[in-house]
């Protein structure tokens, strides 16, 4: 299915595309669109209700987690900078790109759809995820990663466990695997030991990777083997109907917990250092360009690299925890990570309740491919 | 051509027959009695250009086993009793997506941790059954150490045919007897290569199956850009949820071994020909049975046996030939009797089957055995020999 002006309410010359077939009706781009040009119309999709006022910054398009926005002819210097998380980003973004390769190119502004479409499944699309789910953010921002660094789509393999995570193998057009629950790490070890050359990116959920793949997560990172794991942390199971998670906070609602979660949740990243990956970093689905960067890094990174991609289930998690819309959860986001060089400058106190994004850790210890494996 | 005589012992065998059979990738997990197997992929791969990693666990083993075999290597993994229940899952997930691999299970007595340096042959029926849903299985077992060259390189040529796992079963004593055997020259083994699509990439829906009910799935990294899934999945691979679907994918799955259900029943027939009493045995118990039938004749019982050297699919033609010529079948393992129950069911009645059973992790000895033969209505006539 192509994205085309047939599919969208607006004519040629205006500012945004809108696929309707994909757009989910979350609400996330009219909430916040700042110049109030986006609202979702009677059938309760997105609608661009005043084209004029529309000054093309593509915060829309980078929030959509339906794929289902283009901005044309987007403004690169209007792009939603001016607020808190993207302020972070931006200024984290050209550090980053510094030291994992200077010459990488920084690209503002989002995937054009011609291109995005070209690493989508059509046929598969739209994607099963609920109205305002942010795993399509982090697909999102995996494409656009793949993208700026030019990966040749034939060389790439996707990797992939179970739940609702696990289903955007299914989407991407690259060889992807789909495995059992838990293990997309191990399986992802067999595939990169047999073809060094090929790029393999595993895609979790937080249960996926924390639980029943605990095991495999810790040993892939203390391998330092040469994968790039993205772990969706919505918190919650969402595809089984929203039972806690080791990701779930303390006192948060599951069905598994009905009277509040009495565990505490993982740390991952200091997980996955502590175990021995070598780049270790965390944004947030509200924080798109931050996380592009930050799967691009890892993308570069020779040896194991995990990003955290805090994510959000209106369905599953939200519900129970009177989490708000998916909007909410994006604001929610936005307020309370924080950049990692300001959060290590806060007292312990004024640390309660926010948590650090951007690169946490990047290490040089040898990758696990690149040691000899016979005799010397 | 052979390559001379060389003492090896069953485990040996299988390594060098994996090797022999392009096996290139094995990752495992240490577990007695099957350890040095891996051990010697550990030491023998780097040579020949593979690769071997000792993963976290089974489970982790047969995961990775399946991921470089999607890569395009020929892989297997090892292991014994308890860890063979752990990869049961991705066993599951290779008969689903059709990922060509071998296991290889060293039985011990079970169940659980069991007697760990004790022979058993209580995974029988776990080899068949062991992972959730109709699935096929493929399953041999050697008595020997050169049965257990040949069955390996049988089993990865499956494999690779079949586009499915293919399960080894040796049991404690097979696996680290030591025996005097003259291999073949590797160069001269027939070597199976899985098919490779013939289509360019596309549209090429990785998952038709063309001849024989196998489709010819390419290489990760080489263009086709496919899916691969333990979902139910159409011709292309990605995940569908119909019925009809479901259905035909299932019976696909099954229909792909039956259609070569002869080529690959392996079994030995030993003194058959005039018995009126057969010992069924399969796996180092036939060696025992071997030499009952030679003692039971010396006491003038016209004995013989059926050695199974594939478990699954079960012979049951060859089973079922028994049933109107002898009196009496004994079916001999190191378990409660979990294929006499496959060989009653194959005779239905037609003939008296009698177990002859151990849980303790032991060897029966030729005179167990040569009892049991003579105990039989065929036997009965020389009671001299029952003592």
């Amino acid at each position: 299915m192509e994205i085309n002006v047939a599919n969208s309410e607006t004519g040629p010359g205006e500012p945004l595309k809108i696929n309707h077939r994909w757009c989910k009706g979350c609400g996330i781009c009219a909430s916040f669109c700042r110049q109030e040009a986006l609202a979702l119309n009677e059938e309760g999709r997105a609608a661009l209700v005043r084209p004029e006022r529309c000054n093309r910054c593509g915060l829309c398009e980078d929030l959509c987690p339906d794929f289902a926005l283009e901005v044309a002819a987007r403004a690169p210097d209007k792009a939603g900078f001016g607020h808190n998380g993207f302020v972070e980003a931006g200024a984290l973004a050209p550090r980053l790109a510094d030291r994992q390769a200077r010459s990488a190119p920084a690209e503002p502004g989002g995937l054009p759809k011609a291109q995005l479409e070209r690493y989508l499944r059509q046929a598969k699309m739209p994607h099963l995820w609920c109205p305002g789910c942010g795993n399509g953010l982090v697909v999102h921002a995996l494409l656009k990663a793949i993208h700026q660094l030019d990966l040749d789509q034939d060389k790439i393999v996707v990797v992939a466990g179970i739940g609702c995570a696990g289903r955007a193998a299914g989407y991407l057009d690259f060889d992807t695997l789909h495995t059992t629950h838990g293990r997309a790490l191990a399986f992802a070890t067999g595939v990169k030991l047999s073809r060094p050359e090929l790029t393999v990116i595993v895609l979790m959920g937080d249960g996926d990777a924390a639980a029943i793949g605990g095991n495999h997560l810790i040993h892939a990172a203390r391998r330092n083997i040469d994968l790039t794991a993205i772990v969706f942390n919505n918190s919650i199971y969402g595809m089984t109907g929203g039972q806690c998670s080791p990701l779930t906070p303390t006192a948060g609602r599951g069905t598994t917990a009905p009277y509040g979660n009495i565990e505490r949740p993982f740390d991952l990243p200091a997980l996955v250092q502590g175990a021995g990956g070598t780049y270790v970093a965390r944004a947030t689905t509200y924080h798109a360009r931050l996380l592009t960067d930050l799967i691009k890094g890892g993308l570069r990174h020779r040896g194991f690299a995990f990003i955290e991609a805090i994510t959000y289930c209106p369905t599953a998690f939200g519900r129970q925890n009177k989490a708000g819309s998916p909007a909410d959860a994006l604001r929610w986001q936005r307020d309370h990570a924080l950049n990692v060089q300001a959060y290590r400058r806060l007292a312990h106190d004024e640390k309660r309740g926010r948590f650090p994004i951007g690169l946490l850790y990047c290490g040089d210890a040898p990758e696990y491919l690149a040691a000899g494996a016979g005799p010397s | 051509m052979t390559t001379g005589l060389k003492l090896l012992q069953g485990n040996e065998a299988v390594a060098e027959a994996a090797l022999a059979a392009g096996a290139r990738f094995f990752a495992g997990y240490p577990i007695t009695p099957s350890t040095e197997i891996a051990e010697i992929m550990a030491a023998r791969l780097p040579a020949v250009g593979g690769r071997f990693i000792q993963m976290e666990d089974e489970i982790a083993s047969l995961a990775a086993v399946i991921g470089a075999s999607l890569a395009g290597m020929k892989a297997f993994t090892a292991t014994s009793g308890p860890g063979f229940s752990l990869m049961q899952e991705n066993i599951g997930f290779a008969a689903m997506a059709e990922v060509p691999c071998v296991v290889v299970n060293v039985q011990r007595l079970g169940p659980s941790t069991g007697i760990p340096t004790a022979p058993g042959q209580g995974d029988v029926m776990q080899a068949r059954w062991g992972t959730h849903g109709d699935h096929p299985a493929v399953v041999f077992c050697p008595g020997s150490v050169r049965e257990a060259y040949d069955l390996t390189v049988f089993a990865f040529n499956v494999a690779e045919r079949l586009r499915t796992p293919v399960i080894l079963i040796l049991d404690e004593i097979i696996a680290h007897m030591r025996e005097g055997v003259v291999l073949p020259v590797p160069g001269e083994l027939e070597i199976v290569a899985r098919p490779r699509p013939a289509g360019a990439p596309g549209t090429y829906p990785v998952y038709r199956a063309e001849l024989g009910e196998v489709p010819a799935v390419p290489d990760f990294g080489t263009g086709y850009r496919f899916h691969v899934t333990g979902l139910i999945h159409d011709e292309s691979g990605l995940p569908v949820n119909n019925s009809e679907t479901a259905d035909g994918l299932i019976r696909r799955l099954h229909r792909k071994v039956d259609l070569v259900r002869r080529e690959i029943t392996l079994t030995r027939a030993y003194r058959l020909e005039d018995a009126q009493v057969a010992v069924i045995a399969y796996g180092s118990v036939a060696r025992s049975a071997r030499r009952a039938v030679e003692e039971a004749r010396a006491a003038g019982v016209r004995a013989g046996l059926l050695q199974l050297q594939t478990i699954w699919p079960f012979p049951e033609e060859e089973v079922a030939a028994l049933a109107p010529r002898v009196r009496q079948i004994v079916v001999a393992e190191m378990n409660l009797g979990q294929i006499e129950g496959e060989v009653r069911r194959t005779v239905a009645g037609r003939t008296k089957v009698v177990p002859l059973t151990t849980g303790g992790g032991r060897l029966f000895t030729p005179g167990e055995i040569r009892r049991a033969i003579c105990a039989a209505p065929g036997g009965r006539l020389k009671k001299a020999v029952h003592q």
